[in-house]
């Protein structure tokens, strides 16, 4: 078999068995192993110990589970119902009511807790009840909650960006930073078109009142204080070159253990439910890592990345067409693989054409998961699709239509990020080390 | 991921929900092995981070201490993650096959896997005995012999295989009952 069909074999073998059904991990570490089988027999897997201890054994990687404990324990002991609440009474009276509040309550959420699943199943949950009650238009309720969700990737702390960061041996702070301002951005163009969709059709939305004396502001403010000061303290810490983002994450998970205990329920069982349930969703996304380190391993063993690098340099493609080809790469990669499967898979093999072609990896992070973000809310895989309506048990064609737009504005998004760069690399270049 | 269903109706995985493993000694002693390592790195690093505000000076230790972790709880949570089934995997082909054939499908998966691990497992035990024998040693100042750390994964893989196994006598019930649900 020619180099060229096994590495379409291996490919072809990843792909079907995640179509199939088989769990993502083993889906990425079966046809690794093949791979390498095919490639130098039993001889092929003798570096899999040592690949398999050179990749975990990584401090870069302990902020992964450490910010998803974070998050689960704000989830756990009832304060995502706190930040929609004192949110619905800030944002509330803006046109589009609660629309607004879902998405203003999935940014501050993304600032916690770096997943979209985790923002997604968070305000969802605390807010598709309401929404249906007061007659919210179905398929834009459950668009917003589906597209606010993917702000989770966007915002720091990115677990997306630390698995990105972690591949790259890019600066993991310098990757969160240059997501904040487009997340800003994101969350801003989200809010506005709602705004001008709610006043041109009111239908999609009752008014609201928002607070109605300064003291009930005055609370509400309350509500997200504890959140901002937590946002504040990790991401401040990562800003000032005071923490790396590891150790923010620590930090994060001693405060928000703190503030849930004083505003939440946080008890011993509480936290005990939070650790066992974080130890699931920690498992799941390490072993997909692992399993990609794997696959890299069993491409770089026959020499396959620089063959593929030479290939698309060799294309000669200008800067512009390149990103047209990612475009479409992307596009229909997250239409079939996960969030961080598409990182995993195609990062080894793309970086080293991002030099030849100087493209900056940091900026290169935040458009990769502008592309991953879109995969979530892509049919027919679109994770956060399927959230949104486990939460919802309504139809899922009314989850798809509710997300057509915000497909729309984040395609918008990315067009700007590649004509203006500086939207990304600004907050990074002024960061201290 | 997930179901893709349009209608709120009954999800076809419920009978092979029914079939799903249950948590077994080894599965509850790596959940609780996993959930103290991550409060051990949570207190650690915290810790590290005191220490260097209040005295300026590093315990020198947490990097290589929160590397092992990590690769322990990466590896012992492997068995974990699979009998409360919490690996992402993409259902829409299968909520279209029949009970038999779904039943099937999930044999053929677990085989894969167990052969999958089963390979981990060999190479994982040969690079211990490999660093048994040499006496390896971390270069830090801990010097921690690194047998130590990396029998985790070892432990961890080696569950994964039993817990495999556990699921592929399911599936084979699972089949000779027609793929419905157990009895």
């Amino acid at each position: 078999m020619t180099p060229e069909l096994q590495i379409i074999t291996a490919f072809g073998v990843f792909l079907f068995l995640l179509a199939a059904g088989m769990t993502v991990p083993f889906a990425i570490t079966v046809p690794a192993i093949v791979y390498l089988l095919l490639q130098g027999g039993l001889v092929g897997l003798k570096g899999l110990g040592l690949v398999s201890w050179g990749s975990m054994d990584s401090f870069t990687l302990t902020a992964v589970p450490l910010f998803i404990l974070m998050a689960e324990i704000l989830q756990g002991s009832g304060l995502s119902q706190r930040i929609y609440t004192g949110l619905s009474k800030l944002f509330a009276g803006i046109p589009g009511g609660l629309l607004q509040t879902n998405i203003a309550g999935c940014a501050v959420f993304a600032s916690i807790s770096g997943s979209s699943v985790a923002t997604a199943a968070s305000i969802g949950g605390v807010a598709l009840p309401q929404l249906l009650s007061r007659n919210y238009d179905r398929p834009l309720s459950a668009g917003s909650l589906a597209a606010g969700g993917t702000l989770g990737i966007l915002f720091p702390p990115s677990l997306a960006m630390i698995v990105y960061g972690t591949f790259t041996e890019t600066s993991v702070a310098k990757l969160f930073m240059a997501g904040l301002l487009p997340g800003i951005i994101l969350t801003l163009m989200f809010m506005s078109y709602i705004g001008v969709h709610a006043w041109l059709r009111p239908g999609v939305a009752p008014r609201e009142r928002g607070a109605r004396s300064i003291a009930e502001f005055v609370r509400a403010v309350a509500e997200v204080l504890p959140f901002a000061v937590l946002v504040g303290c990790t991401l401040g810490s990562i800003y000032a070159g005071l923490a790396t983002p590891t150790e923010a994450a620590a930090i994060g998970c001693i405060m928000a253990t703190i503030i849930s205990v004083i505003w939440g329920e946080l008890n011993l069982r509480v936290l005990a439910d939070c650790l066992r349930r974080s130890v699931a969703t920690i498992g799941n996304i390490l072993f997909i890592i692992y399993a990609a380190f794997v696959f890299s391993y069993a491409i770089s063993y026959a020499g396959v990345g620089e063959q593929v690098t030479g290939f698309l340099v060799g294309l000669d493609l200008s800067r512009w067409e390149f990103f047209a080809a990612l475009f479409v790469l992307y596009t229909v990669l997250g239409c079939l693989v996960e969030s961080l499967g598409m990182i995993v898979i195609t990062v080894p093999l793309l970086y080293p054409v991002l030099v030849k072609y100087g493209i900056d990896p940091i900026w290169f992070g935040v458009i990769l998961v502008m592309y991953i973000e879109l995969g979530q809310i892509s049919p027919p895989i679109g994770i956060n699709l399927f959230v949104i309506q486990s939460i919802w048990k309504g139809k899922l064609s009314e989850v798809v239509m509710g997300t057509i737009p915000f497909h729309l504005i984040m395609f918008l998004l990315l067009a700007l990020l590649m004509a203006f760069p500086q939207l990304a690399m600004w907050l990074p270049t002024h960061m201290n080390s | 991921m997930h179901g893709a269903s349009d209608e709120e109706a009954p999800s076809p995985f419920d009978a092979a929900r029914d079939w799903a493993p249950r948590m077994g000694v080894f599965e509850r002693a790596a959940q609780v092995i996993c959930q103290i390592l991550l409060a051990v790195m949570v207190l650690l690093i915290a810790a590290e981070v005191a220490t260097r505000a209040l005295t300026g000076a590093s315990l020198e230790i947490t990097d290589e201490i929160g590397g092992y972790l990590l690769a322990a709880l990466t590896f012992i949570s492997m068995p974990v993650c699979l009998v409360e089934n919490a690996f992402h995997r993409v259902e829409f082909i299968q909520a279209r096959l029949s009970e038999r054939g779904r039943a099937f499908s999930e044999l053929l998966f677990d085989l894969l896997s167990f052969a999958c691990a089963g390979i981990l497992l060999w190479q994982l035990w040969r690079m211990e005995a490999i660093t048994w024998r040499s006496d390896d040693l971390a270069p830090t100042n801990l010097m921690t012999p690194l047998w130590i750390p990396r029998a985790s994964m070892v432990v961890g893989t080696a569950i994964l295989c039993i817990t495999l196994l556990r699921i592929l006598t399911r599936d084979l019930r699972r089949i000779a009952a027609g793929g419905s649900a157990p009895p």
